[in-house]
């Protein structure tokens, strides 16, 4: 059976710090929600149009980028370009609380960071290159999904941000941690684990958008 | 005024007995359902349980589906488990944290604190349509934690119907000063008995030693001796509206359970110390004894110091219960307490554990033998009567509980009985914070 592909529309979005190479997938009719999806360094082709497609299946618009390509960044600043991703969605009419954000590797940490900053519905950090300092308090609930194997952030790293986000943020956070794999687990493998990590991380981020992201409420636009 | 068909409360003899038909009878069942649990406070849950907003437990309360949760804003709520649409379940998890659920049926969606937001096809009504929000218990209040529904909406506030139950929690209470807090997990299980029968064992001090001589062995060969006469020296205790107790003397506390290190021991006493310093030494010697609690009709709280159960008993046929367990603990303990205070709940009270097993076969016979209730139609629950000063090896608790549910079936209000005072020990009140600063 061939599935309908929606390949995303290439555009910019303006930052502070220069312009931002986004890709977009706008849905007709009333969408559950919008999505900022960060991508993992240079990964915004190898990704992007999955990611996007497989939140469009449940109803999501969604805006993807690279925040590294624009080169190196500071945090603060990778923040104001987040917000003007949140601004170019705002223009579409959706609220911070009907945003969700998904973030992959380098964009898994930003997503991270962007929790404790904007109030959004939900958002989730796939194999974040870094925890380090544990952002608090989280303003949005926030899912850390994690390698076993990831050298980055091994599972010690994970159960000290887990304890630092339960006594330290009074909102709702998750975190898992798959065996036998590392980073770029979202990406489906033909090994056991690796493919079982690869479905069941999806799910549980479409499952956390669902039970988070205000839901539109009638006809839009 | 009508005479009960179920209780025969003899003061002349005394004898107390009642009749077997209360566990076995779809009538009774029946009657209690509309005449007891439709206009009671009733134990959902502890605040505790929910610790984020959008945190929810889902729980079945005199057999209504229910969920229990926090807000967006942190406010403690409870709604009907069912779509106001065409009535499927919204939560089919025993919990979670979702700030909104979507019926899974046709996908009305509904805020965690009740209202629809969303729904498919929504050009399908009126504009004048009135989008239904979730329905919930006509009352819902709480105290010190313990949260509790009403399906009354004439019902007495919580506290007023609590009455001296309010002090035994508050020992209960008293033993954080961060807060006692039900830890992760419970038990469930259900027994093949009438909920009466534990309600009954829950404050039934007279088998402890028979039925769980294995438990008691075990802490014999544990603390190199035992003295069971201590639970002897314990009272039965009527609180009002139907709510008893046994509470034991200080020395109670230190009954069960398995030993402590010195350090242990250390860490405990000092707790204690500050708590004298705060309460005063009336409130604490109090609080160091044992005591078994039902909170009219179907909650039992049983602080044996060493561990604290909360336990719902939900009634789902005359002859089966469904019994939900929680560990209420001081967050502020050390490791080895804590430690030994897990130990203690699982080998006392566990689904496996060496307690609760031997008391649901003990119920589950009981209720096997009410088969034969044309030849023996009356239980005797007697014990006592004509003490002075009734024991918690006594029975009066029960028949205390027995006329208040005699009262509320079939509208015979039998009188109390007339006991020595309570004094002692049991008597001890809590320090006013003046005094307390004031020391
Ligand atoms: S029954 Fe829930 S949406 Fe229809
Ligand atoms: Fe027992």
């Amino acid at each position: 059976m061939e599935f309908l592909r929606i390949a995303p529309e290439i555009s910019e979005v303006a930052s502070p710090r220069g312009v931002l190479r986004v890709a977009e997938i706008k849905l007709g009719g009333v969408p559950r929600g919008a999505v900022v999806v960060l991508c993992d360094a240079d990964a915004l082709e190898q990704d992007a149009p999955e990611v996007m497609n497989g939140l469009a299946e449940h109803g999501y618009e969604s805006l993807a980028v690279d925040l590294s390509s624009p080169g190196p960044a500071r945090d603060d600043e990778l923040l104001r370009d987040v917000a003007a991703l949140l601004g170019r969605l705002g223009e579409r009419g959706w609220s911070a609380e009907q945003i969700g954000l998904v973030g992959y590797g380098f964009g898994g940490r930003v997503a991270l960071l962007a929790s404790a900053e904007f109030g959004l519905g939900g958002a989730v950090s796939v194999a974040p290159t870094g925890v380090e300092v544990p952002p608090i308090p989280l303003r949005a609930p926030w899912l850390g999904l994690f390698g076993d194997l990831d050298g980055n952030v091994p599972p010690q790293a994970v159960r000290e941000l887990r304890e630092a986000l339960d006594s330290g943020s009074p909102v709702h956070s998750e975190t898992v941690g798959y065996p036998g794999v590392g980073a770029g687990f979202h990406r489906d493998a033909p090994k056991v684990l690796a493919h079982a990590a690869a479905f069941d991380s999806w799910q549980r981020t479409v499952e956390w958008l669902n039970l988070r992201v205000v839901p539109a409420a009638g006809t839009r636009g | 005024m009508p005479v009960s068909e179920y209780i025969v409360d003899d003061r002349e003899m005394p004898r107390f007995r009642v009749n077997r038909k209360t566990m076995t009878d779809g009538e009774v069942f029946a009657r209690e359902r509309e005449l007891i649990f439709n206009h009671s406070w009733l134990y959902i849950g502890h605040e505790t349980e929910l610790r984020k907003p959008n945190d929810f437990k889902t729980r079945t309360v005199a057999g209504r589906p229910l969920i229990f949760a926090k807000d967006a804003k942190g406010k403690v709520r409870v709604w009907v488990n069912s779509c106001p649409h065409r009535g499927a379940m919204l939560c089919r998890e025993s919990g979670g944290n979702a700030r909104f659920m979507t019926c899974f049926y046709h996908g009305w969606s509904f805020s965690s604190s009740g209202d629809l937001v969303s729904v498919p096809g929504d050009d399908g009504y009126g504009p004048d349509f009135e989008r239904p929000s979730l329905a919930a218990p006509a009352k819902v209040d709480s105290y010190r934690g313990f949260v509790f529904v009403s399906f009354d909406p004439g019902i007495v506030d919580l506290p007023t119907h609590l009455a001296g139950a309010k002090d035994l929690l508050d020992l209960v209470c008293d033993q954080s000063e961060a807060g006692m807090r039900i830890l992760e997990g419970t038990h469930e299980y259900s027994v093949k008995a009438n909920w009466k029968l534990l309600v009954e064992n829950s404050v039934d001090g007279y088998h402890a030693v028979s039925t769980h001589q294995r438990y008691f062995e075990m802490m014999t060969a544990a603390h190199g001796g035992f003295a069971p006469t201590a639970l002897g020296q314990s009272r039965g205790i009527d609180l009002g509206n139907g709510h008893v107790a046994i509470a034991g003397e200080p020395s109670t506390g230190g009954l069960f359970g398995r030993p402590l290190s010195e350090a242990g021991k250390a860490e405990k006493t000092e707790r204690f110390d500050r708590f004298r310093e705060k309460y005063g030494d009336a409130w604490v010697d109090r609080m160091g004894g044992a005591r078994n609690m039902v909170i009219f009709p179907n909650l039992v709280v049983i602080d044996l110091v060493m561990g604290v159960v909360v336990r719902r008993i939900e009634p789902l046929a005359p002859d089966c219960m469904e019994v939900t367990a929680w560990h209420l603990a001081p967050p502020e303990e050390g490791e080895e307490l804590h430690k030994q205070r897990l130990d203690n709940f699982l080998t006392f009270w566990g689904p496996g554990g060496l307690a609760s097993p031997d008391d649901v076969e003990a119920l589950e016979t009981c209720q096997r033998s009410y088969a034969a209730q044309r030849e023996l139609p009356w239980s005797d629950v007697s014990r006592g009567m004509s003490r002075s000063a009734p024991t918690g090896s006594d029975e009066f608790q029960m028949r205390t509980w027995w006329r208040r549910w005699n009262e509320l079936i079939t509208g015979e209000k039998l009188p109390p009985e007339e006991h020595a005072p309570l004094d002692g020990v049991h008597t001890g009140n809590r320090q006013s914070p003046d005094h307390a600063t004031a020391q």
